[in-house]
């Protein structure tokens, strides 16, 4: 069961998407900010991380330097309702998965979200 | 002398001009092209750590570039280059997998080290690559001798096992 830990400080959003992903066979952690995310990537493995930009403790480009998903993390889509260049060549930087722009539809983020475990999955 | 290899793609004699003679300088090889087109012909005979694509080009424009290179060569780490970035333009260079994604004006030495990083991440791919080839032929190797009877015996296959003796009896 692929495990995604979805950040985002909207409410609405985390339970939007705890419920769509764990109806279709997803573990769903929930991090309602940027910090507490940082602490669950301490302690816990996941497949894959899904993320808010704009959070208040911490952008949630700064989350993933902290990170390091770049170097040796889980694969990263991030979604943002305030999408800019800066933010999207830093997200390419930081060889992020996806960038997706909200309000999005959820089954074109379910399609991403399938497209970039595949292609994480061990070669067979 | 280094031996990295350098593809400038790029509509504006210029912007080919500029870098050719910048990364020369730095002892890279470099070839330049003035359109996509002429890049994939170039591409397919060559091994290029690196292309410098221009996004706007006329016909094959920087990102279809890209993706077509991909195709020929898995390992050229692309940048890409462009005067009129987009929000649009710089997600779509994310999904497509370009390594950086550069604003004209640019400082050369700005380019350089993308570059250099470029020719790390080039490395580290290229050590992947041959890492998957070895662990394809190994798996290869294996099946090859799953068909084998004599493997199968070993290995408890669907054919009943026998001792050693046995099986140097069949063999005599």
């Amino acid at each position: 069961m692929p495990r995604i830990l979805v950040v985002d400080d909207e409410l609405l959003i985390r339970d939007l998407l705890y419920d769509f992903f764990t109806s279709r066979n997803y573990d769903i952690i929930l991090a309602e900010s940027a910090s507490k995310a940082l602490e669950i990537m301490g302690v816990e493995e996941v497949d894959l991380v899904l993320t808010d930009l704009k959070m208040p403790d911490m952008d949630g480009l700064e989350m993933l330097r902290r990170a390091n998903t770049r170097e040796n993390g889980p694969p990263v889509i991030i979604m943002t309702g305030f999408p800019s260049l800066e933010s999207a060549i830093e997200a390419l930087r930081l060889r992020v998965a996806d960038y997706i722009v909200k309000p999005f539809n959820i089954n074109r983020l379910f399609e991403c979200i399938e497209a970039v475990l595949e292609e994480k999955a061990p070669v067979s | 002398m280094s031996t990295e290899k350098v593809l400038v793609v790029d509509d504006e004699l210029f912007v080919r001009e500029l870098l050719e003679e910048y990364f020369s300088k730095l002892k890279f090889t470099v070839d330049v092209a003035e359109s996509g087109e002429a890049a994939l012909e170039m591409v397919g005979g060559n091994h290029y750590n690196v292309a410098l694509i221009d996004l706007k080009m006329t016909g094959l424009d920087g990102l279809e570039t890209l993706k077509q290179i991909r195709d020929l060569d898995s390992n050229v780490v692309v940048v890409l280059m462009t005067g009129y970035p987009t929000v649009e333009s710089s997600i779509d260079a994310l999904r497509a997998g370009a390594f950086d994604y550069i604003v004209k004006p640019f400082r050369l030495n700005e380019l350089k080290d993308i570059v250099t990083a470029a020719i790390k991440e080039y490395d580290f791919r290229r050590e992947i690559t041959l890492l998957k080839e070895k662990v394809r032929m190994l798996e290869e190797s294996i099946r090859g001798d799953s068909d084998n009877p004599d493997f199968k015996e070993e290995n408890g296959g669907s054919q009943p096992r026998r001792s050693r003796l046995a099986r140097k009896k069949a063999a005599t």
